[in-house]
């Protein structure tokens, strides 16, 4: 059958999200069907402007199309016959105040209409019960090309891979970073999406004096770059806002057996992310030291390491069973 | 500079108005540019056009330093750096209107209908920085119907250094998508005119199986199986070039095209003629009778009688493909032109 998969796009920024939804894509053809990626420019900002951008999606014409996967918003709001919509990323509406009614409303619609609805993250399921009142099933994504993270020895880095911007909060992690013991290094891979992220951090890297502790490759890092970064690493950090961020890192850590530091207002965990297997910290610099300090002395690391693995696996996420999931 | 290459897409089909983007986008990153494609789904579908023209005035690419917006509805998206390259209009609501292409009724609601498309397109083409069309024929009707300007800016093919001359043999290649419009049917029908030993070789994919079924079942009836090469499939790049090397001339023969087409350039490329017809539209502006390649009626003796020419009369053959080659000069077709252009 013909696959249209709908995602929404950051012009010119490109991290996790874009690769899974092309990896989607292959594996859609892989199954079989033709399947072709479509990517909506959309931006959060300023928020008057979202209603029109999510009619934009609503009106889209989708010819010769037999199923639509739509992995966010606005994309997923896309009316077709067999839609299936996989909520990967909604926006967080806390602070949308007029428009936010809008954006619930539009989801209880598209929701009550689709055929498939499925929540990639534990965090997103529970946030539609709560602002549009419907419980939907779980689908974590499958990692991209798991064979890649397959571990290695605890490595005296934690890595913060991923889109370099404000929301994602490097900046924080770099600041915390001060207060922590002098052997625990810092490895940053991601693409800016705008070279004042990068300067960002590179300022924070230089008011800190973390220069020969903070290693920064503000590009976009290759796939197998990325995967020997999180498989040579103590642990992986990853602190988005809430709504800011495809939580594959976590599933990734999780595979390469690496435990996961996140904070209280992050949607990241994945029901990985506990105490058995990682910190969840408050976001703050003087807690996140705090916690980046327990993680690099914590002496049962590997075994920590070993529970987020395991808890990955026990959700039996694999891309032939995902994507029969996803088609009618 | 961060450019938006924005286009209309119809999923699940490729061809030339995708793989023009494509080569785009790879010029600009070869140049340093960051670019991204933005690529939306369009139908010419009239009953929901005008849901379909709202949504792109709604699409914000404020992120990009400049847009550059190629099929329609592409010229609607808002920005204030816009420039257009600009292949067609909705010709059924343009210069189609009074003929019987139109495909609906003249009546109050399609006429009103067809208001609302000229002044909207009107405020998209106007708000442009610059404005470009990939033919002459097409600045015609901007100028005609918008009172636009648009500077013609011919469209080149993707590393044009891959095509190559090896001989002139005795096949006359066809290769284009094959469609109705494309009239291969008729170059077929010619073939029964001929008296020399002349071979026709038909290669593209057809998106109309019926049409691909009419012509080979055209082929056999006419008992021209042994000079008539029918293969419906998807050609490469590298394939093509193989391909033109070795044919005697080229044929392109689509009706009232926009453009010159990709495969009278191609053929141009590899130093051979192409065979076209009176009626084709922008194929004109590059191929001129007996210079550089043969235009004929649009009627099967008239063109068998130009392939009989093209096999017997291999000097001039030879000759006009070198014209051919050379017109690609004289139009300024290259992309260091079209950067220039586009970026100014």
């Amino acid at each position: 059958m013909n696959v249209v998969i709908i995602d929404s796009m950051s012009p010119f920024c490109w991290g996790a999200a874009e690769e899974f939804a092309r990896a989607l894509t292959q594996e859609v053809r892989n199954a079989g069907h033709a399947a072709e990626l479509i990517r909506v420019p959309f931006k959060l900002e300023p928020h008057a402007r979202i209603p029109s951008q999510m009619l934009l999606a609503r009106t889209m014409e989708l010819y010769g199309t037999d199923c639509v996967i739509g992995l966010s918003f606005p994309g997923y709001l896309v009316r077709h016959a067999e839609t299936t919509i996989w909520a990967t990323r909604t926006p967080p509406t806390g602070e949308m105040s007029g428009v936010a009614d809008a954006i619930h409303a539009a989801h209880a619609e598209a929701i009550g209409e689709a055929p498939r609805v499925f929540a990639g993250a534990p965090d997103l399921r529970l946030r539609l019960q709560a602002t549009c009142g419907v419980d939907v099933p779980l689908l974590p994504p499958p990692v991209v090309a798991p064979e890649r993270f397959a571990g290695g020895p605890s490595g005296d880095y934690v890595y913060v891979g991923g889109r370099i911007n404000v929301a994602h909060r490097q900046h924080l992690l770099i600041e915390a970073l001060r207060g922590t013991p002098p052997d625990l290094r810092m490895v940053i891979a991601g693409a800016p999406d705008d070279p004042s992220d990068a300067l960002r951090l590179r300022e924070a890297v230089a008011k800190h004096g973390l220069e020969d502790r903070v290693h920064l490759h503000l590009r976009r890092v290759s796939a197998t770059e990325h995967a020997a970064f999180v498989n040579a690493s103590r642990f992986v950090a990853s602190i988005p806002e809430e709504g800011h961020c495809f939580a594959s890192l976590t599933s990734e850590a999780a595979t390469a057996g690496k435990p996961v530091l996140t904070t209280t207002d992050s949607d990241v965990g994945m029901g990985i992310v506990s105490d058995e297997s990682g910190w969840i910290s408050a976001p703050d610099s003087e807690s996140l030291s705090h916690t980046l300090t327990i993680a690099s002395r914590e002496p049962e690391i590997d075994a920590m390491g070993a529970v987020a693995r395991a808890r990955w696996l026990s959700f039996g996420t694999i891309w032939p069973d995902t994507v029969r999931a996803l088609l009618p | 500079m961060r450019i938006a290459l924005c286009s209309t897409i119809v999923p699940f089909i490729g061809g030339g108005g995708r793989a023009f983007v494509e080569w785009l986008d790879e010029v600009l990153r070869a140049e340093g540019h960051d670019v991204e494609i933005v690529y939306l789904p369009q139908t010419g579908a009239h009953q929901t056009i005008v849901q379909q023209m709202e949504a792109f005035r709604w699409i914000n690419l404020d992120s990009a330093d400049r847009i550059i917006c190629i099929r329609p509805q592409a010229h609607l998206i808002p920005h204030r750096n816009k420039v257009l390259w600009f292949i067609h209009h909705l010709r059924q609501f343009y210069d189609l209107w009074d003929t019987p292409y139109r495909g609906m009724p003249d009546d109050e609601e399609h006429r009103a209908l067809r208001e609302y498309i000229f002044a909207t397109d009107d405020a998209g083409l106007r708000e442009a920085k610059s404005v470009f069309t990939n033919s002459r024929v097409v600045s015609d009707r901007l100028l005609q119907f918008n009172g636009v300007f648009g500077e013609t800016l011919f469209p080149p093919v993707h590393q044009p250094e891959r095509f190559y001359c090896s001989s002139y043999g005795d096949e006359v290649l066809y290769i284009a998508r094959v469609e109705h419009h494309k009239r291969q049917h008729l170059l077929v029908e010619a073939m029964q005119y001929t008296k020399s030993p002349v071979r026709l070789r038909l290669v593209g994919l057809s998106s109309d199986p019926g049409y691909a079924a009419s012509l080979s079942q055209q082929i056999a009836a006419a008992g021209l199986a042994d000079r008539v090469g029918f293969e419906n499939r998807w050609v490469s790049e590298d394939e093509k070039a193989d391909l033109l090397a070795d044919c005697l001339a080229a044929a392109y023969l689509p009706l009232d095209e926009d453009s010159y087409g990709y495969p009278t350039l191609e053929a141009a490329h590899a130093r051979k003629p192409t065979l076209t017809t009176s009626d084709s539209g922008g194929v004109l502006e590059f191929v001129t009778d007996g210079v550089n390649g043969r235009v004929t009626a649009p009627d099967p003796a008239a063109l068998g009688a130009a392939l009989d020419d093209l096999f017997q009369d291999r000097v001039h053959t030879k000759e006009m493909g070198g014209a051919a080659e050379s017109r690609i000069t004289e139009l300024g077709v290259s992309w260091s032109h079209v950067l220039e252009r586009l970026l100014a």
